[in-house]
């Protein structure tokens, strides 16, 4: 679940956390939860936006990106184990 | 002077390990990033491995028997414990599940081992060979619970039965004939 949300990242620059929940085909409360752990570990940049819904906007980080590489080059053993 | 085998056996080991090494690597490396509790244990079971196949490796190197008889059963024991970190790894959500065949096959291979062991230590030429029929008969049974969900695993299944059940039957009337008739 971790990959495809750094996949749809990296595929769309940046996206609404709402919009994210869509593509990645997950609630919204269990997304944040994946959220708040990347952003913890520096792998994504979350901002708020200063608008009525104050909605946020999330982007993948330098380090993310680099994680996503190893991932994709781990991407087939991962899908193996059943873990990707 | 190493044999043609030992040398084939101490290649193989080696490029095993330099292998399982890379993706151990590769695999700890993403896990430093992650921190996913499963990328952890699939990592370690390929330590695990790397350090099996050094032991392999060893074992036929090393001159002592003692020394290398050690070295021989912990390659199995270190191969174990990285299949089990792969079973925990695969299915943390799913573990009872998982732990099913393993229950159902512990049995078959302790029998399978035990049957092996006893057809090597008794003298009869016909009991040894029912013994070893009766070892391999449950090994077959452990391969049909590692594939109950297929079609194939319930008929290796059915195939182990018949063929368990007719062995036992021999292996009935073998003691029995040893017995009746001897006066």
């Amino acid at each position: 679940m971790i990959m495809e949300v750094l996949e749809a990242l990296d595929h769309h620059g940046e996206l609404h956390a709402t919009e994210l929940s869509l593509i990645v085909k997950l609630s919204y409360d269990r997304l944040r939860n994946i959220l708040e752990d990347l952003n913890k570990k520096g792998l994504t940049d979350v901002e708020r936006l200063e608008d009525e819904r104050r909605s946020l906007v999330i982007r993948l980080t330098s380090e993310g990106r680099r994680l996503l590489e190893e991932l994709r080059r781990l991407r087939r053993i991962l899908e193996d184990y059943g873990l990707a | 002077m190493l044999s043609f085998y030992e040398v084939v056996v101490l290649l193989s080991c080696s490029t095993c390990l330099v292998l399982f090494s890379y993706i151990a690597c590769a695999l700890l490396s993403v896990y430093r990033k992650l921190r996913a509790r499963s990328l952890l244990y699939l990592s370690t079971s390929f330590l695990l491995l790397v350090l099996s196949q050094a032991s392999s490796a060893l074992s036929i190197v090393v001159e002592s028997a003692r020394l290398s008889l050690t070295l021989y059963t912990l390659t199995s024991s270190l191969a174990a414990a990285s299949f089990l970190l792969i079973v925990v790894s695969v299915s943390e959500e799913e573990r009872v599940i998982t732990m099913v065949p393993i229950v159902v096959l512990t049995p078959d291979l302790l029998a399978c081992a035990l049957a092996a062991t006893a057809s090597v230590l008794c003298e009869g030429r016909q009991l040894r060979a029912y013994l070893a029929a009766l070892s391999m008969i449950h090994l077959l049974r452990c391969f049909s619970a590692l594939q109950l969900h297929s079609d194939m695993g319930a008929l290796l299944l059915a195939s182990a039965e018949v063929a368990r059940v007719l062995a036992t039957l021999l292996f009935a009337a073998f003691h029995v004939s040893r017995v009746v008739g001897r006066e």
